[in-house]
């Protein structure tokens, strides 16, 4: 009988043993390191992210500095303003008579303003017509002649209309 | 019957209670101890998460900004590229209309439009035209159409037209 006493009170403490422990595993152990699996590889991912993230910018500083360089005087024309006398000024070294009519302002998205004028140049020859074309490219600021370009012979002159467009990059 | 003992006090446990009581308890305190290692651990992950996430966040913007800035960079590069390219071609245009022109012919008006061309002088006479500037007009330009009048001092007049597109000398002049 004593045997049989001591049989129970074994089977009892054990399984009391085995349900606190399972307990404990199932409430407390297992979500803790699930939590913690989950932390671990998340952290770790987002380190990975981190090296990622640094090398983009360091690649992408790289490709803005040679940008930077090889695009030099077109964003030094951007940021030019765009000085209407200074203009007609260089227009006169080929034209006899300048006259420049302001049109309508484009402005885009990205900060890009164009700025439409109407040219009324006369000329002598259509030379001078070409080396003003040849310097507008040497300007500081950026400036394209549009068609329809007309040229009408008045006199001993060629009278010449054309549109222009003035780019500049304002913030 | 009566024990020639005193009766020893009764213990609350036995031996054996009292031993797997204390292993139970040790054990459950084994798996708090445990347990809370386990949670102090992910704590610490979760703090550094929030710093990488922060970190990470700002060199995200970071790598946006900058990627905005080449585009813009690009943008103005390509532009300023395609505004002298535009220019040259309209120079080169307006050199190689003028020397198509003969000696026997003089321009008073010209447009130079995209797509046609406009032209109004004096000729000779029709044939000098048709002989030699209609040819080369011709070569370039899949329609030309001419019209031929006198001024009041009895010269010749011609106005043509020329254009890759399907136009008329009427939509110039009405586009005129």
């Amino acid at each position: 009988m004593q045997v049989n006493d001591k049989t129970l009170k074994f089977t009892i403490f054990m399984l009391a043993f085995l349900a606190i422990v399972m307990a404990f595993v199932f409430i407390f152990v297992i979500p803790s390191i699930k939590e913690f699996k989950l932390k671990k590889a998340e952290y770790y991912a987002q380190i990975k992210e981190e090296k990622k993230l640094a090398q983009k910018e360091q690649e992408l500083q790289k490709e803005l500095e040679k940008l930077k360089k090889k695009y030099s005087t077109a964003l030094e024309g951007f940021k030019q303003d765009f000085d209407e006398k200074a203009f007609l000024e260089m227009a006169k070294k080929y034209f006899q008579n300048v006259k420049l009519t302001p049109k309508e302002t484009h402005k885009m998205e990205s900060g890009l303003h164009i700025y439409e004028f109407q040219a009324d140049f006369s000329a002598l020859t259509p030379v001078k017509f070409y080396q003003f074309i040849d310097s507008l490219n040497q300007m500081k600021n950026i400036v394209k002649i549009n068609f329809p370009v007309e040229l009408d012979a008045r006199n001993r002159t060629i009278a010449l209309r054309f549109n222009m467009s003035v780019y500049r990059l304002l913030p | 019957m009566r024990s020639f003992i005193q009766p020893r006090k009764k213990r609350l446990l036995d031996k054996m209670s009292s031993l797997w009581l204390g292993f139970i308890i040790l054990i459950a305190i084994g798996l708090i101890v445990f347990g809370i290692l386990i949670h102090y651990k992910s704590s610490f992950y979760i703090k550094m998460l929030d710093n990488l996430h922060q970190k990470n966040g700002t060199a995200l913007q970071k790598v946006k900004s900058l990627q905005k800035e080449i585009g813009l960079i690009t943008m103005q590069g390509k532009l300023q590229q395609e505004v002298v390219e535009t220019n040259r071609v309209l120079k080169e245009s307006i050199q190689n209309m003028f020397d198509l022109i003969p000696d026997q012919i003089t321009l008073t008006k010209v447009v130079m439009k995209k797509e046609s061309l406009y032209l109004k002088g004096y000729t000779l006479n029709p044939e000098s035209y048709t002989l030699l500037l209609e040819p080369p007009l011709k070569s370039i330009f899949t329609q030309t159409k001419v019209k031929f009048s006198k001024d009041e001092r009895g010269r010749t007049v011609f106005e043509s037209f020329s254009t890759i597109a399907d136009q008329t000398l009427e939509d110039i002049n009405a586009s005129e």
